[in-house]
């Protein structure tokens, strides 16, 4: 079942990036590619009552353009994080692997209340699917963390430069608000679940009281010559509760990365015109 | 901004002195009282077994991993479960009083002699398989649940069998394995799909804090004739005490098909599915997690009781003549 899930979702982002080279012709986009290294805390009580610690690779890719020529006012972005790492109980007798795939999309209000600062405000629909396999269990080695949620975001964006070099301060935090999440009974098993077909209970409505959690970026885009660098920070935290069982996730992790900005005029056909919208300011 | 990042921290922490005793038997006794399934079916008062074993760590002469070590096993096995184990990097703790107090009720030098098996006897995934010398009894031996098979092996054994006038399979002496294969082999004995059990698990932390039990089935592997011969002769399971977990659960599905007789020994148990946690030390502990059920809702934790109760015999063992299977060949030929 999550393969198909996976699947879905990744063919949802192919899908959805042709829609929108080809929905908007006309906007900048500004894509940014970032991969980084950090270090992951978790607490899985469907595994283990203890924190699993570790390190951890990610791979996060954002791009946004305006949803029409029209305004310089409502954006929409799409988000993909990936991850990979391998945490280790505090005795460093058993481990855990983890993945996470983490697809998005959102819509942002820009304010512009004073020069050089951006204020966007809006929402994000996303999926946040990570699987965890622990080394030492018998009948329970596995456990997913699986949820679809409707997140409040906001993003502050400050143009500054250093001498002649011009840098794009960025902080963004998003928080779900309401989605559905996937836990499994406080005992049960995933032979019970996915072999006996056992899935009574395992599927719950997420709202603040049992699901908290917040994902911190800031980033500082340097943009050179012909390259704009992305250097940034990622600070996600995810806690929820159901079933009696107790879920918790804090990764940190520095990445380095790309900011692409390109546009397609008339499909093409003619040269850019100088008047076209900049995402970026 | 900073305080976003600050307040999103993880709120459970480890217990700073991972490696200290009493932190560590409050672990394993927590876990065991919050998850393990067979207190209330058992009679067991957790609560005091706590008391005993906590008076005993207090006033211990000697306190060192080892000595800890045992006092957490002996607590442990007051549980009497063969599914309840404690792994330390030095060693493992274990309840086989379900197996050591009984009957062995099997002899491989026997099993593998002649009179049997023999020496040319076919192996496919894990089934030793023949048909038995001077009878037309087809006989396959499954001695682990561990052991994969594929369809197509189950298909060549059943197969090469199908001329026979009965099957003896017999899964003495195997202490389990994998649920699935259970079924696997199950289904291909019966062209309805049969009821044969049912599973419940922990809804909670509470002693009694279980699901509802939901129904468990074999679905029929398919209606080729080969099956069809199978629902049709007469099936034989040989057990013995150390018949336990899946293998438990797989005599107590076949028993449930009308043309299958469970013959020998009692089995050995172990009616919960097993799950696994572990201590701040990094021992880990297993204990049994969801109780199975019989289809009429008894538990099987206890063992399965054969339709034929056959012991071997000391004079049939000097002789080469295993008991259980003489019996079930006369059982066949008589049917």
């Amino acid at each position: 079942m999550w393969r198909g899930y996976l699947l879905g979702s990744i063919l949802f982002m192919m899908t959805s990036w042709q829609g929108m080279s080809q929905d908007t012709p006309n906007a900048i986009t500004s894509s940014a590619w970032t991969l980084g290294y950090g270090q992951i805390h978790l607490l899985d009580e469907y595994l283990s009552p203890l924190v699993y610690s570790g390190s951890i690779f990610r791979a996060d890719y954002q791009s946004m353009h305006y949803i029409s020529l029209q305004t310089t006012h409502v954006s929409l972005d799409w988000t993909l994080m990936a991850s990979i790492g391998m945490e280790h109980n505090p005795a460093a007798t058993n481990s855990i692997f983890y993945c996470a795939l983490q697809p998005g999309v959102g819509i942002h209000y820009h304010f512009r209340p004073v020069p050089h600062l951006k204020i966007l405000v809006g929402g994000v629909w996303d999926v946040y699917f990570a699987n965890k396999y622990s080394f030492a269990n018998g009948n329970n080695p596995y456990s997913a963390d699986l949820s679809t949620r409707l997140n409040a975001s906001a993003i502050a964006q400050y143009n500054w430069h250093i001498g002649k070099l011009p840098i794009v301060l960025r902080y963004a935090v998003t928080m779900p608000m309401v989605g559905l999440m996937f836990v499994p009974q406080y005992g049960e098993s995933y032979y019970e679940m996915f072999t006996l077909g056992h899935m009574q209970h395992t599927i719950h409505v997420t709202t603040l009281t049992n699901y908290l959690a917040m994902d911190n970026a800031i980033t500082a885009d340097f943009v050179l010559k012909r390259w704009t660098i992305r250097a940034a920070f990622y600070h996600d935290y995810d806690k929820h509760n159901a079933n009696s069982l107790h879920f918790e996730t804090m990764q940190s992790v520095f990445s380095i990365g790309a900011v692409v900005n390109f546009a397609v005029f008339d499909h093409g056909k003619r040269k850019a015109p100088s008047n076209y919208h900049d995402i970026n300011r | 901004m900073l305080f976003s990042l600050s307040a999103c921290q993880m709120s459970v922490s480890t217990p700073s002195n991972l490696n200290s005793y009493p932190t560590n038997f409050n672990a394993l006794w927590t876990i065991m009282d919050q998850h393990y399934c067979f207190f209330t079916t058992k009679h067991i008062n957790w609560d005091s077994i706590k008391t005993v074993y906590q008076n005993r760590l207090s006033t211990m002469d000697t306190l060192n991993d080892v000595t800890f070590f045992n006092l957490c096993a002996n607590m442990l096995n007051e549980l009497k479960d063969g599914h309840v184990n404690l792994t330390s990097s030095f060693n493992l703790s274990r309840y086989w009083a379900w197996f050591q107090d009984y009957p062995d009720n099997f002899s491989s030098t026997i099993l593998f002699n002649n009179r049997y098996l023999g020496n040319n006897y076919r192996i496919a995934g894990g089934f030793d398989y023949n048909v038995i010398p001077n009878t037309n009894v087809g006989y396959i031996y499954y001695p682990d649940f561990t052991y994969g098979f594929s369809a197509t092996n189950l298909s060549y054994v059943i197969a090469s069998l199908t001329n026979c006038k009965g099957l003896i399979i017999d899964v003495r002496n195997n202490s389990g394995g994998t649920l699935t294969y259970a079924t696997d082999i199950a289904a291909r004995f019966t062209k309805q799909t049969v009821k044969y059990g049912y599973i419940s698990h922990k809804t909670g932390p509470g002693h009694d804090d279980f699901s509802t039990p939901e129904a468990e089935y074999i679905t029929p592997y398919s209606t080729v004739p080969v099956v069809d011969n199978w629902v049709q002769k007469p099936v034989v399971v040989l057990t013995n005490r150390l018949c336990y977990s899946a293998t438990n659960e797989f005599v107590s599905m076949m028993k449930e098909l009308p043309n299958v007789t469970i013959i020998g020994d009692q089995t050995g148990g172990g009616g919960g599915l097993p799950m696994s946690s572990e201590l701040p030390n990094g021992w880990t502990v297993r204990y049994s997690a969801c109780p199975m059920f019989d289809a009429n809702m008894n538990p099987i934790e206890f063992g399965i009781t054969p339709d034929i109760h056959v012991n071997m015999t000391a004079s049939d063992m000097a002789k080469g003549i295993d008991t259980i299977i003489q019996t079930a060949i006369q059982f066949i030929q008589q049917h």
